[in-house]
């Protein structure tokens, strides 16, 4: 792993600066191999140090159990997907295993013994898309299990997403979401906000929106606002909604993938970031419908791994 | 037959050859990998050391051990990076024993986020295409062309002001 390959074509002088800049300070540290340690250094890099759940919340417990099972009881009838999951599950990174982002509850939790359950559960309390937009109640498909992870396919009508999951002790929560309309790709905190890097699928067309959330580690959205129009007028030229964000622009020309900002979740930082696809409405006193969700962990700093 | 001490520590298992070889082959590069990203010359070895013993512990789930030493630096980096924020209200850091002189553009590159800082140091130092940033980085390769157009980006206004 040595910068001695021939580097690829420079497009500008600022990248022959960037590149010479950082040959140039890389000579300011002059390694000494000491020979491979046994032990990691504990006070280099900090460990995840456990934490309890949050106080529980009991007022959506029976909710969320009584449509984990309605739910599943749909699902009991799904065909068995044959398609491979669009969720990276791989175990082994050297970060280690994603922490759970849902739920956040201990009450709800302690519900979820099985990974369909919490599959359900999670789509009825967090999804939550209107069964009319899609013409179909969301369907979870039977997880398929590898060890203390799983992944389950889910459909709401033509839309099609995957949830990751994961096991801790005898519970299971998710690790992240994504469907075939949103995905986020990366989320970072920088310079007091956090940075999230979205792709937008074919189903985000004219007259929808994007929300962003962030997730406290009791699972409160500490913020929820829209943050940008991928089109913000009707087809008369009207806006739909007196628009909050500006209309949003993806980060390559003709691309699908945007950044978006999403706030650190002061005073409680968050652990995770929602994103939600809502379909504008033409009457501001109707309610938006989310189309689409995706969520995903998040560090940012003081933050703590809740599972 | 000798009993053995009673603190005797457990035996720790050896390291396999092919990690050792990429430890002498790739200590020193990665080294540098682990300033460039982090900033601190100080600690740059102390994280490319804990990455090995993070790829070692992780055995034999680790297929390719370069790029997963590689990744586990960047997290260390970025692990690193978040405690140094949280302890900066609390206590000034040390100053970098290494002697620094005027660098515009080395000040400029500690206002890029970890993500971009490290897409940037990966495309220009180590010149490594964009699927193994993307691997390194934990995103797809769309995610790392954002991150070194938005990080050059932001460079440049840096460099401007």
């Amino acid at each position: 792993m040595t910068p001695s390959s021939p580097p690829p074509a420079v497009h500008d002088d600022f990248e022959a600066e960037v590149r010479a800049m950082l040959a140039r300070r890389s000579a300011d540290v002059t390694p000494t191999p000491a020979g491979p340690r046994r032990e990691a250094d504990p006070g280099a890099i900090p460990s995840t140090t456990p934490h309890a759940w949050a106080a529980p919340a009991r007022r959506r417990l029976v909710a969320a159990v009584a449509a984990a099972t309605l739910v599943a009881g749909v699902a009991t009838f799904a065909v068995a997907r044959t398609s491979s999951p669009t969720v990276d599950t791989t175990v082994g990174t050297p970060s280690g295993p994603d922490p759970i982002i849902w739920p956040l509850d201990d009450g709800i939790a302690r519900a979820l013994t099985e990974p369909g359950d919490a599959a359900s559960a999670y789509l009825s309390e967090v999804v939550r898309m209107d069964p009319s937009e899609r013409g179909a109640p969301p369907v979870a498909w039977p997880p398929e299990v590898d060890g203390d992870e799983a992944t389950v396919h889910y459909t709401v009508g033509d839309l099609a997403g995957d949830l990751a999951l994961r096991r801790d002790g005898d519970l299971w929560g998710v690790t992240s979401a994504s469907s075939d309309a949103v995905r986020i790709d990366a989320a970072e905190a920088v310079d007091g906000h956090i940075d999230v890097v979205v792709e937008l699928g074919a189903a985000v067309v004219e007259g929808t929106a994007v929300r962003v959330s962030s997730i406290d580690a009791d699972g409160t959205a500490v913020t929820e606002d829209l943050t940008g129009f991928v089109v913000a007028a009707s087809d008369g030229g009207d806006a739909l909604e007196p628009p909050s964000g500006e209309p949003i622009a993806p980060d390559d020309p003709g691309g699908r993938t945007f950044t978006v900002e999403a706030p650190l979740g002061l005073p409680r930082p968050a652990v995770a970031v929602r994103v939600d696809v809502l379909r504008l409405r033409d009457d501001p006193a109707s309610p938006r419908v989310v189309i689409a969700q995706a969520s995903i962990p998040v560090a940012t700093p003081g933050s703590v791994s809740p599972r | 037959m000798t009993p053995l001490p009673l603190d005797t520590p457990p035996a720790v298992p050896a390291w396999s050859a092919e990690l050792v070889a990429v430890y002498e082959r790739h200590f020193a590069s990665l080294t540098r990998l682990a300033y460039l990203v982090s900033g601190r010359a100080d600690r740059a070895e102390e994280l490319v050391q804990d990455a090995f013993v993070r790829t070692h512990q992780a055995g034999e789930r680790v297929r390719d051990p370069l790029p997963y030493v590689r990744t586990a630096v960047l997290n260390g980096c970025r692990s690193f990076g978040r405690r140094q924020t949280l302890e900066r209200d609390r206590t000034p850091p040390p100053p970098d024993p290494v002697p620094l002189g005027a660098d515009e553009l080395w000040d400029a590159l500690a206002t890029l986020s970890d993500r971009q800082r490290a897409a940037i140091v990966l495309r220009f130092y180590l010149d490594l295409p964009d699927a193994e940033i993307a691997a390194a980085l934990g995103c797809r390769e769309a995610t790392v062309r954002t991150s070194v157009h938005r990080g050059l980006a932001k460079l440049r206004k840096e460099i401007d002001r």
